[in-house]
């Protein structure tokens, strides 16, 4: 679906942001993208969706390259991509409004920009929201209102920037969720985070420092990799715990380590089948 | 935080239905007309007019004078210059201050015109969504040879639209920084040129950024500054056409007057 | 002394049609020296209730005190320390040193003295001071917060009101900030944030305030937050509640990793002897 090619990317001030990167992505796949800030995840984000071009080597978008300028309508189409901060997405007064933008650049006819935007407010429950202004709704509508903006394009491949750091932790899982369901859905996603612990579902992580691919696996093999802590990242409090009851000869296996319910679930299984 | 001036206030009154094309084309012409009559009998029926159609519109009639409200001070301000500044049959004589007759004719000729203007301006605001009179307003642009100035209709209807959304982020980021900055002693009032850039750098850094932000969102969904179109149908119904007609017949008659 | 608020309300817009209540008859009292954490969902009122405290907003029924003092006086004023989510929104100036000596000009302090507090200042962040010739601008996200905080301890406030201050920064940002907090509370400043990273925080606070529509839900010791088994929780402390929901003996009163470790092995000898009784 996506394929990076030897990109490099520096700043302006001539910081390296990404140095030959190689990247291929599939099409259905959940990858997640891991690193510190200043480790070049947001720029790998920005170059996955055209929206920056590579200095060196190239983007391919299922075969359409980032740099020809031909080819920008049909990768807006394709790929889609929401940031961190809500309130500076939007671009309507209304929830509608606001979902109508992405069709609108696309010159559709009104009737069928309503349609796109019917679609969109049903994938992301926000229906009841449709006359409401996108500011007046919770952080985690708002960052779904945004979502719905880009889906309303009907993009196969989505990539989030850190679209959860700005919100409180049950928003944060509501919104996953939902991003999770268009994943089996069949969209593409590309999950970019500073917490581990989101991409415990991931088909792949990647771990990003300095402009390079640092490490690179499912979840499991990348979670117990040692050199996760001298990277900066933490591992997520559920997954340490595990690690310690390890060493002390109790063994949670690793689908289990997702959530606190089954966690728990499976002390209780350790615990009382003696 | 004031009170909305101007503010859309939903319903689904005749007025509301009208395609904001008709609207607004009437309030132009009923501005225009506002300055061009001349006797009184003419601005009654002005008065008369704005009522009938606010009773129509179905609103409560507070949202029209809310948008007059703060305006009157200055309305008041124009009709003393009037009263006091026109030469004339002299009513009184006060020290240098002599208001005449005459000036108190212009005076509140003058004062009605103001608050008419305010109020018809308040009952297309009030009865039309503002992005259904941004499209309205693009839709009457297009055929201007606009791309001479270097600017689309669309643009100027993107420009109007994300102004419109992004006022209120604006001010809750210079909230912020007031919050802040007073936190860290700073005196407002006492200290105005000390506090400016503790005030003005924060805020247009932000500014920037947001905007950054909001230009890159903005052109992942496409945005390219050349031809859109827009989820808002405009159809010109045969309630518009007689709308049209009626304010026609109106003019004539004030004109007539 | 104390800071007191006493049967606060507060609304926006007041007297529009758009008036909204933001809190509602607030009674809280935050001790000199304690470590408190404001939890709430967004729009509950924490971010409101921080800006009653140094005066920012006034309430609309009911009465703010600092140490017995009004909020908007100067005095006050320097009794709080006040730092927001995003450092950004407030660093202005060319160097990190004029940064913090800001406040302490703005409070008419000798240059002298001024020096010296910024020195202190930037101890108390673990700030080298080699960085006080630099842009605020170049230094990363968690060192730009450490300068807020910095240009905040150098008017040695009594109390340290904090809102999100670690929200948006990367994992190793989050600890150097939770690390500095830990020190300047032992140090004696009481500090107070609103958060919603209870990860983080929890290991730090003393006292919990649970705001919800804009009134308090629950006030006290983090243990008996978790006893009455209020949310939002930790994952760590979720799980333990789960366990708890399960039938298992185990205290709830969990706030790291190393506690959940030994109250499970506690709980694993408890029931294997059990086992070995039947």
């Amino acid at each position: 679906m996506i394929r990076l090619e030897k990109v490099s990317y520096s700043y302006p001030d001539g910081t390296p942001a990404l140095e030959d990167l190689n990247l291929v992505i599939k099409k259905g796949e959940f990858i997640g993208v891991i690193g510190k800030n200043g480790s070049g995840k947001s720029t790998l984000a920005l170059q996955l969706s055209g929206l920056l071009k590579p200095q060196t080597g190239r983007v391919m978008i299922r075969e359409m390259d980032t740099r020809d300028p031909s080819k920008l309508s049909g990768i807006r189409k394709l790929v889609g991509i929401v940031f961190q901060n809500p309130e500076t997405q939007f671009v309507g007064r209304t929830v509608e409004e606001d979902l109508a933008f992405g069709p609108e650049n696309l010159c559709l006819p009104p009737v069928e920009i309503r349609k796109c935007v019917d679609l969109a407010l049903a994938e992301t429950g926000l229906e009841k929201y449709r006359h409401r202004s996108p500011k007046a709704l919770s952080g985690g509508q708002g960052q779904c209102v945004a979502l719905a903006g880009v889906l309303a394009m009907r993009p196969e491949c989505l990539i989030f920037d850190e679209v959860t750091s700005m919100l409180d932790p049950k928003s944060g899982i509501a919104v996953l969720e939902t991003i999770k369901k268009l994943h089996r859905k069949g969209k593409t996603i590309v999950y970019i985070t500073h917490n581990l612990e989101e991409l415990h579902d991931a088909d792949r992580i990647l771990i990003m420092e300095k402009g390079k691919m640092r490490l690179e696996g499912d979840p499991e093999s990348v979670f117990s990799d040692v050199s996760l802590q001298t990277l900066g990242l933490s591992l997520p409090s559920l997954i340490e715990l595990a690690e310690n009851l390890k060493m002390h000869g109790i063994v949670i296996p690793w689908e289990k380590t997702s959530t606190p319910q089954s966690f728990a679930e499976e002390i209780c299984r350790l615990f009382l089948k003696t | 935080m004031q009170e909305p001036v101007f503010s859309y206030v939903p319903g689904a009154s005749l007025l509301h239905k009208l395609d904001p094309r008709t609207k607004i084309a009437a309030v132009m012409l009923l501005g225009v007309l506002t300055f061009r009559i001349d006797n009184f009998a003419g601005i009654v029926a002005l008065f008369v007019f704005f009522f009938a159609l606010a009773l129509l519109s179905g609103l409560p009639m507070k949202v029209f004078f809310r948008a007059v409200r703060p305006m009157m001070l200055f309305i008041f301000f124009i009709f003393l210059t009037q009263l006091f500044f026109t030469d004339g049959r002299a009513l009184a004589s006060y020290w240098v201050l002599k208001p005449s007759l005459e000036g108190l004719e212009k005076g509140f000729k003058l004062a009605a015109r103001f608050i008419l203007l305010l109020l018809f301006a308040a009952l297309l605001t009030a009865s039309t969504d503002p992005s259904a009179i941004t499209c309205g307003i693009e839709r009457m642009l297009r055929p201007l040879p606009l791309r001479w100035l270097g600017v689309s209709s669309f643009e100027l209807a993107t420009m109007m639209n994300i102004s419109i959304a992004f006022l209120p982020l604006l001010f809750e980021r210079v909230e912020r920084t007031k919050a802040a900055q007073a936190a860290r002693g700073i005196d407002f009032v006492k200290n105005p040129f000390h506090s400016v850039p503790a005030l003005a750098i924060p805020l247009l850094r932000g500014v920037i950024r947001d905007a950054e932000e909001l230009a890159l969102a903005m052109e992942s969904r496409g945005y390219q500054g050349s031809r859109r179109t827009s989820i808002h149908e405009l159809s010109m119904q045969k309630s518009d056409w007689k709308a049209l007609f009626i304010l026609a017949l109106f003019i004539i008659l004030v004109l007539v007057l | 002394m104390p800071i007191i608020l006493e049967n606060v309300s507060f609304s926006y817009s007041r007297k529009t049609p758009l008036e909204t209540s933001a809190l509602r008859d607030v009674n809280l009292r935050i001790e000199k020296g304690e470590f408190v954490g404001i939890l709430g969902e967004k729009g509950a009122g924490k971010s409101t209730l921080t800006k009653l405290f140094n005066g920012v907003l006034k309430p609309e029924t009911g009465t703010v005190r600092v140490d017995g003092l009004d909020p908007s006086l100067r005095e006050a004023k320097r009794r709080i320390g006040m730092v927001f989510q995003q450092a950004a929104d407030q660093l202005f100036c060319k160097t990190v040193y004029e940064e913090i000596a800001f406040g302490l000009l703005n409070f008419g302090h000798s240059k002298k003295e001024t020096e010296e507090r910024v020195y202190e200042a930037i101890e108390a962040v673990s700030l080298d001071q080699t960085e006080l010739s630099r842009d605020p601008f170049s230094l990363s996200g968690g060192e730009m917060q450490r300068v807020a905080l910095a240009s905040a301890l150098a008017l040695r406030p009594d109390y340290l009101v904090l809102d999100e201050p670690i929200t948006g920064l990367d994992p190793s940002g989050k600890k150097e900030i939770l690390e500095t907090l830990k020190r300047i509370k032992e140090k004696g400043t009481a500090v107070v944030t609103v958060t919603h990273n209870l990860k983080g925080f929890f290991p730090l606070l003393e006292r919990i305030v649970l705001i919800r529509e804009g009134r308090i839900a629950f006030q006290g010791s983090r243990e008996s937050y978790l006893e009455k088994g209020c949310e939002p929780l930790p994952p760590i402390a979720s799980m333990m509640k789960e366990l708890r929901a399960r039938g298992m003996p185990v205290n709830l009163a969990v706030f790291t990793v190393e506690d959940a470790l030994e109250e499970i092995l506690r709980l694993k000898s408890i029931l294997g002897k059990e086992n070995s009784e039947n």
